[in-house]
Order: structure tokens, then C-alpha cells, then sequence
């Protein structure tokens, strides 16, 4: 009967309160009446489906009794509805937007072979209380050189360019990388290929990717 | 149980457990495995109320007022005190008269309709 009896925490404990020592007993009397090893299987396996199923849907009729309640008490006063509606409406707003910030920033791992190994480096200057300060390129190229804890490190800013000579001018966004930089990503172009090494110079011709 | 009884025909057609049960109890009060046994032997052992259905329909039943709990007991000889016993309240019977009605209009409507129905 313990295991019976642990079967029926399926239901709510309202319904289990009310009706759970008399379906114990129900049960017992059926098993009394069952001898056959066979039958008393069956009557196992009878009272797992006939919990699991009528514990549902006790759930289900008191989930749609505490919901018809509602409504009543909503339909009574519509305005205390309109505005519970709205501060919920409010509430789930914001946490929706605050969740989806979090997920992008916080979350969510960046699109690049392995990204819990990018870093991103900025120059301090304590003298003007500036944390997070761009690099220059001198100073880029003696952290490179100087550098012996990164595999890799390349260089990139950002920066609006227009696109002239069809129609109208475009405003697109533009950036300037080295030739580093794509290969640490660990993306591969769908088209051609990125520039190399040789072309990261100031005398090569300029090379383009678009994206 | 609620104060103001719906209109009998508002709880028809009713789910073929409660009938059974409503049918069971119009002899006599009884208890849960008493119900089930008397729906069984009277449906030929066709149905057999699980506790699970048995108890979901009593506590519906109850609700609604087509039954209520009665403090009458049997002798102690024959009684078991976890037991609790289910009386059919007159609505209760009014429902049970007006779903039987329903039921017959229909055999008679299936009857017209060429489906011949066989005595037993």
C-alpha cells in the first residue's frame, strides 16, 4: 500500500486530503479480491495509468475552476481588470527585454571559434581617468611585438564610409582590420578569401571584404 | 455544494460515470468500492470504475449537488471506518430521470432511424 499511497502524490493535495485514504482503501479491497499473480499485475499496472491520467486532469479542473474565479473577480471590477492587465502586460514587457539584453550580452557565446578565448585589449591612461582607451598603431605594433601570452593578435576600428558612383551615395559601415584578425575569428569567407599577410601593408593595393 | 441548483437539463448530457454512479446509489447509500462493484455486476463487469474516475466524479458530484456525503452508518460489525458513504440527493435524482429520458429519446430517434436496437 506504501507504494500506492506514494502513486497518489500525483494529485493535488486538496484531492489527496479529501479522498486519499478511502481510494487506499478502495484499492486494498480490490486487491484482496485479486489472487491470481497475473490479475494482480494487471491491477498494478491499471491503478499507474488511472493515477497518472484522472491526477491530470484533477489538475486540469482546478487549474479551469481557479481560472473561471479569476475571470469572475476581473469581470466585476473591469477597470482594477484593465489596469492589472496592463502592469502585467508592463511587467512582462520589461522582463522580455531585459532577459534578451542579458541573453546577447551575457549569455550567449559569441559567433567565433572559440570565443571564451577572445579577449578584447584597451590602453589605460590613469593620468585623465580613462579606462578604456583605443590603441594606437604604434603602440598596437610594440604590444605585438612585446607580447608572449596571446596566439594571436590583430588590430580593427570602425568607421561609416560612403559608397559612391551608382545612383545615390550610400552611408554603409566600414572597418579596417589586419590580416590577423579574420583567421583569429575562425570564420571563412563564402566567397574568395580574406587578405593575407603580404597585402597588410601600407604599399599593397587595397583589398575589400564584403559582408 | 452550491446554494442555487442549475437547471437539470444545463448538466446533460452527463459523462457516462456520473449515470453509473447516480444509477448505483438510487437503491441505496454505499460506499466507494461498493459503488464500484454494483456498477460492475449491473453493466455485466462492461464497467469497471477506476478509484481514480470513482473519486473524480464523487468530488464533480458533490459540487454540483447530485450527491451528498451521509453521516448514516452501518453497524459497527459491518462498517470500516475509512470508509464514507454517498447519498443521491433529489436533484440528483431529477438529473439521473432527465438524462434517462434523453437517452431514451434517443434510442428512439436510432430506432426511427432504422437502427433497430436488440432487447437484451
Amino acid at each position: 500500500m506504501r507504494l500506492y499511497r506514494a502513486l497518489l502524490r500525483a494529485y493535488p493535495s486538496s484531492f489527496r486530503a479529501e479522498y486519499g485514504d478511502e481510494m487506499c482503501a478502495v484499492f486494498a479491497e480490490r486487491r484482496r479480491d485479486t489472487t491470481h499473480p497475473l490479475l494482480v499485475m494487471v491491477l498494478w499496472i491499471e491503478a499507474f495509468f488511472d493515477i497518472a491520467w484522472n491526477a491530470l486532469a484533477v489538475h486540469l479542473d482546478i487549474l479551469c475552476q481557479d481560472l473561471r474565479y479569476a475571470a469572475r473577480m476581473l469581470a466585476r471590477s473591469p477597470g482594477f481588470a484593465l489596469t492589472a492587465v496592463a502592469v502585467a502586460a508592463l511587467g512582462i514587457g520589461a522582463t522580455t527585454a531585459a532577459f534578451t539584453m542579458v541573453d546577447y550580452v551575457l549569455i550567449r557565446p559569441l559567433p567565433y571559434a572559440d570565443a571564451d578565448r577572445l579577449v578584447k585589449l584597451y590602453q589605460t591612461t590613469p593620468v585623465n581617468g580613462f579606462k578604456y582607451w583605443e590603441l594606437s598603431p604604434a603602440n598596437y605594433r610594440d604590444w605585438k611585438r612585446g607580447s608572449t601570452s596571446f596566439e594571436s593578435m590583430g588590430a580593427f576600428t570602425g568607421h561609416l564610409v560612403s559608397l559612391t558612383g551608382q545612383d545615390e551615395p550610400l552611408s554603409v559601415s566600414a572597418g579596417q582590420v589586419t590580416s590577423e584578425v579574420f583567421p583569429m575569428l575562425g570564420r571563412q569567407p563564402i566567397l574568395g578569401r580574406y587578405f593575407n599577410a603580404e597585402e597588410d601593408h601600407e604599399s599593397a593595393s587595397a583589398t575589400v571584404v564584403l559582408s | 455544494m452550491k446554494d442555487h441548483l442549475p437547471e437539470p437539463a444545463s448538466l446533460l448530457p452527463l459523462p457516462p460515470a456520473t449515470f453509473h454512479i447516480l444509477l448505483a446509489l438510487a437503491e441505496e447509500d454505499r460506499h466507494g468500492y461498493a459503488i464500484i462493484q454494483n456498477v460492475a455486476r449491473r453493466t455485466g463487469g462492461e464497467l469497471k470504475l477506476s478509484a481514480g474516475t470513482l473519486y473524480r466524479s464523487l468530488q464533480r458530484m458533490l459540487e454540483q449537488g447530485l450527491v451528498v456525503e451521509t453521516r448514516d452508518r452501518p453497524s459497527p460489525e459491518h462498517d470500516d471506518e475509512r470508509r464514507r458513504y454517498y447519498r443521491i440527493t433529489p436533484y440528483g435524482t431529477t438529473v439521473a430521470r432527465a438524462e434517462a429520458r434523453r437517452l431514451t429519446q434517443l434510442v428512439r430517434l436510432a430506432r426511427e432511424s432504422g437502427f433497430a436496437v436488440e432487447r437484451a
